[in-house]
């Protein structure tokens, strides 16, 4: 006779054993797989973005690009953006441009015969103001021009043309400014400045008119001073450390607009790019100094720099400073961000230096002639820990500001990156839509998973579900367009309906109770009509509400008030429809934690002489707890990565109020507003993949420390 | 409520008080008939134990003492239940007030997941008593009613998750018996437990019929002629026979009571 198991083994053969060990093994491999693709893809994704955003804070760098002995004795020399073409001007008005790897003269040009120039006053746009000896000043600019030939090949010409010659003018130092026909010339005399200004005027009938004047101010011990770019400011520093902001009008003269008082010797000055801000160079460092309300006042300084800055250049390109130092080294300091982007050393200490006219070049003379070139990797000089997370003196504010304001209409403008009102708004939004949703949909869950009849909660759970497969966008547009201008009208209503529902609810479920039975489970039969009764009457009274407290108009009485507006896109509209958005999610997963809760924990509850309710908040809430927990921190990091709802209903305000009126932006809407004009690699660019990596890691971390958390209290609570 | 009165004596046939009184109860699952016309008395501070085949009913009958059948929602009922000569399905009983009279325990043992000590008075808590001398009193008492005092009485605040399932069928025991109930329901409280744990609970039943009426439902017969002063015997939802254990398992006078005792079918 055959033993039983023997008959057992014939029953699987060796080749199904081997396919189902097969199956096994590759379904276990599968599995793993899958499990590693997905994490590998998280960290390939935070490599992406970190790998866009860390050049932020990569240090700038400059790279010695050439070294020759050029011409000797110079009153102005610079070169182009390409490192191709250097000049030079000397004291007898002789213009040399060479070509620079080469060394080779390729054009010369007499500016004037038989004059000198006393002085010369370049900024890095290549228009030089030259003071000759006989009295006049020219406005003389150095034009390169780049091509292309067919085989992508470059070539640079130069030329050079005196854009204005002024006549009957002293020898001091001066600095000219033209645009059209109008001109601003600023010149240092004996004892102090003169200021010659023209100004044309086109009247109605195509005369044209022209306004000038000449006047003296006496500045004892002048040391330096600049005239901004669009002719209406001039700033002065004394050697008593006085400095002084003018406001320059052809009709109004010369007046001064805000001063201040230095403690140390002022050494040099400059308008930084976009003339809303002077860097001053004094014995302490580098002070940025701003016009507030006819005062100057030093909005940010940089402090502690081995050796004091002599002379200042502004960058034409952004709001970066070059100083060199009585060290002879050259920095490149950031207005803005308060950082010493680099600092370039020669082995001999540099005596004088020029920027080119991208901010991308340095060329400056060393001992014996040597002019050296670096070329600068300065990508993103704006950006520092400091404009990212804390508070900044802008131009033009009158107290250091959390702000974002990336662009602006012109190039000159100051960006402001501040990261902070885009998290504050993404945490508010948040914040009032979880006020919102977590109670209805906890409760939600609650009545569905343990008080509602089984046969419609098969119903309602799919339901509430399928609200989640409404695309966002659709909420966020009926949220904007059609719920906003509604409850704009209605805040009194909305307020009075959060206090009314619930009384109505509760008060006419204890009528109804009281009067005829209520089947179990079925509840809901009676509470829906109480709600749409409880809104009617919200609406009714709170007309009535505004009427009768806020004399019709709300928004007005508000403003009046708090002088604070009421916005239509605000925070009320955005609790509504992100709160729409994140309840399904919340509601499913609490419902199936609750109804998760084994049936004879329940029963054994109520066995006891529980009440439901008891039972509820003593047994079945605690033993849920986990899940819930992790719902309500799932629905938090869904609501802090939502976008489009924000993007449409929020108004896109970057501002820092708890205010329910208020707009806001949050950090995703920013992204999607911002990405279309952020220039590729740009400091935008590079800001915004930053703010991506920080909504990516805030929801990481949110949804990290709910699973953390829900694992500790389901062990707590495990089941035997 | 008032304490019952011995409908038996009227009639002078028996000393024992009756404790629970089925008249002709009919129960229905939706459309389908669960009880058929069962009537029986349960005698005070005995145990009374119900056995039957599978879907016999014994069990939906057990739930009916203390209307857990009510959380079902589907389910209707004919008849009545009287507990100490009061109508518990009366539109004025209330549910809350019979639970706590009428404790239970359940097949599987379904401590909750907190501490030893609040299992115990979790009954004594939602009744409002918060007051920690009763409180500690209680637990002593019920503990010890449910012989597991000497077992836990160190780790009073330990996890009741950490029990044996013996351990935790005791103590449901305790918790059942700490609100001082008058009937105790054991819907087979000992089918998931090996043998030494069912005999240290069945010796338990045994002591506390001195103080509390109990009804067990079992599937194990040799459990009902242990512990059982009368056993009940259910066939498709009719009570076929009810009479002390003895003459039950001995001599039945129902031919159906016989082969199920004797092991014919089952």
């Amino acid at each position: 006779m055959v033993p039983p198991y023997f008959v057992q083994e014939s029953l699987v053969d060796r080749k199904t054993r081997r396919r189902i060990q097969i199956m096994d093994t590759g379904a276990k491999w599968m599995i793993t797989l899958g499990g590693i693709a997905v994490i590998a893809c998280m960290v390939v994704m935070i490599i992406l973005m970190a790998d866009v955003a860390w050049p932020l804070f990569k240090q700038a760098s400059a790279t010695k690009e050439h070294q020759a002995a050029f011409v000797a004795e110079t009153v102005h020399y610079s070169f182009d953006d390409y490192f191709e073409r250097a000049y030079f001007l000397d004291e007898s008005g002789l213009l040399t441009v060479t070509s620079i790897p080469e060394n080779e003269v390729v054009f010369q040009r007499e500016l004037r015969s038989n004059a000198r120039i006393m002085s010369a006053h370049a900024n890095p746009d290549h228009v030089i103001t030259c003071v000759w000896d006989d009295g006049t000043v020219t406005l003389e600019s150095i034009i390169f021009k780049t091509e292309y030939d067919d085989q992508g090949q470059r070539s640079t010409r130069s030329n050079h043309e005196t854009v204005r010659s002024f006549g009957d003018m002293g020898t001091g130092e001066a600095i000219a400014m033209v645009q059209d026909q109008s001109s601003v010339v600023v010149q240092e005399t004996e004892n102090g400045l003169a200021v010659h200004q023209v100004s044309m005027t086109e009247d109605l009938f195509g005369d044209i008119e022209e306004t000038s004047s000449v006047e003296d101010i006496g500045l004892p011990g002048l040391i330096a001073f600049d005239v901004s770019h669009d002719r209406s400011q001039l700033v002065t520093a004394q050697t008593n450390g006085q400095l002084t902001l003018w406001a320059l009008d052809p009709d109004e003269g010369v007046a001064v607009s805000g001063s201040a008082q230095l403690s140390g010797a002022i050494h040099d000055l400059t308008f930084v790019y976009g003339d809303a801000s002077i860097a001053v160079a004094d014995d302490h460092g580098l002070g940025i100094w701003m016009p507030l309300n006819g005062e100057l006042l030093e909005i940010r300084s940089l402090k502690g720099h081995t050796s004091a800055f002599q002379k200042l250049i502004p960058s034409r390109r952004d709001k970066s400073v070059f100083a060199l130092s009585s060290s002879g080294s050259v920095s490149q300091i950031h207005a803005t961000s308060e950082r010493e982007v680099l600092e370039i050393r020669a082995p001999f200490p540099l005596s004088s230096f020029m920027v080119n006219q991208q901010g991308k070049g340095i060329m400056a003379v060393t001992q014996g002639n040597q002019y050296w070139f670096w070329r600068l990797d300065n990508p993103h000089p704006d950006v520092s820990f400091k404009t990212l997370w804390l508070p900044v003196w802008y131009e033009g504010y009158p107290e250091p500001v959390f702000t974002w304001q990336s662009s602006a209409a012109t190039d000159d403008f100051e960006p402001k990156t501040s990261l902070m009102p885009l998290l504050f708004g993404s945490l508010k939004g948040t914040f009032y839509s979880m006020i919102f949703a977590l109670p209805i949909a906890l409760l939600g869950a609650i009545y569905t998973s343990y008080l509602m009849d089984p046969k419609w909660k098969r119903w309602v759970k799919p339901a509430v579900e399928l609200m989640a497969a409404i695309p966002t966008v659709v909420i966020g547009f009926l949220a904007a367009l059609w719920l906003a201008p509604r409850l704009e009208d209605r805040v009194p209503a909305v307020f009075m309906s959060l206090l009314l529902v619930p009384i109505v609810v509760i008060v006419g479920m204890t009528l109804i109770q009281k009067w005829g039975k209520v089947r179990l489970g079925r509840e809901f039969y009676w509470v829906m009509p109480l709600v749409a009764l409880g809104v009617l009457l919200s609406l009714g009274i709170g007309e009535w509400f505004q009427q009768w407290m806020f004399d019709g108009d709300f928004r007005l009485w508000y403003f009046e008030t708090f002088s604070k507006g009421v916005d239509q896109r605000n925070c009320l509209v955005i609790a509504f429809a992100l709160g729409f958005a994140v309840i399904p999610i919340i509601f499913t997963i609490s419902e199936d934690a609750l109804s998760n809760v084994p049936a004879h924990i329940t029963a054994a509850s109520l066995a006891l002489g529980a009440t439901p309710w008891q039972t509820l908040r003593r047994v079945v809430l605690p033993i849920a707890s986990p899940g819930i927990f992790a719902a309500a921190m799932i629905g938090f990091g869904r609501a802090v990565g939502e976008t489009m709802i924000v993007l449409m209903a929020t108004g896109n305000t970057p501002i820092m109020e708890w205010s329910i009126f208020n707009g806001m932006r949050t950090l995703s809407a920013n992204i999607a507003v911002e990405i279309p004009e952020a220039p590729v690699d740009g400091s935008l660019y590079r800001i915004l993949f930053l703010t991506a990596l920080l909504l990516f890691v805030i929801t990481f971390i949110v949804n990290t420390a709910a699973e953390f958390v829900r694992h500790k209290l389901s062990k707590k609570y495990k089941q035997a | 409520m008032k304490n019952g009165t011995p409908s038996q004596t009227e009639q002078g046939e028996t000393v024992t008080t009756t404790s629970l009184e089925v008249r002709d109860l009919n129960l229905f699952y939706g459309s389908s008939q669960a009880l058929k016309q069962v009537s029986l008395e349960i005698p005070r501070h005995e145990v009374t134990a119900f056995i039957g085949p599978s879907g016999c009913g014994k069990s939906t009958l057990l739930r009916c003492f203390n209307r857990m059948n009510d959380l079902l929602g589907y389910v209707r009922i004919e008849g009545k239940i009287l507990l100490d000569g009061e109508d518990i399905y009366a539109p004025d009983c209330d549910v809350i007030e019979l639970r706590r009279r009428v404790g239970m325990v359940f097949q599987k043992s379904n401590p909750f997941p907190m501490s030893i000590y609040e299992n115990v008075v979790y009954g004594l808590r939602i009744g409002g008593a918060n007051e920690k001398d009763v409180l500690d009193e209680a637990v002593e008492r019920s503990l010890k009613g449910a012989a597991l005092w000497e077992e836990v009485k160190d780790r009073l605040k330990d996890s009741a998750l950490g029990l044996s399932g013996g351990q935790m069928q005791r103590l449901c025991i305790a918790r059942a018996i700490a609100v001082n109930p008058e009937v105790i329901l054991m819907d087979e409280p000992c089918s998931a437990l090996d043998p030494i744990a069912t005999a240290k609970v069945e010796e338990l039943i045994l002591e506390l019929k001195d103080s509390y009426t109990v009804v067990i439902v079992t599937h194990n017969m040799q459990q009902a002629s242990r512990v059982a002063d009368r056993t009940a015997f259910m066939y498709l939802g009719e009570l076929i026979e009810f009479d002390e254990t003895e003459i039950i398992f001995t001599r039945p006078a129902n031919r159906r009571t016989e082969d199920y005792v004797t092991g014919r079918f089952g």
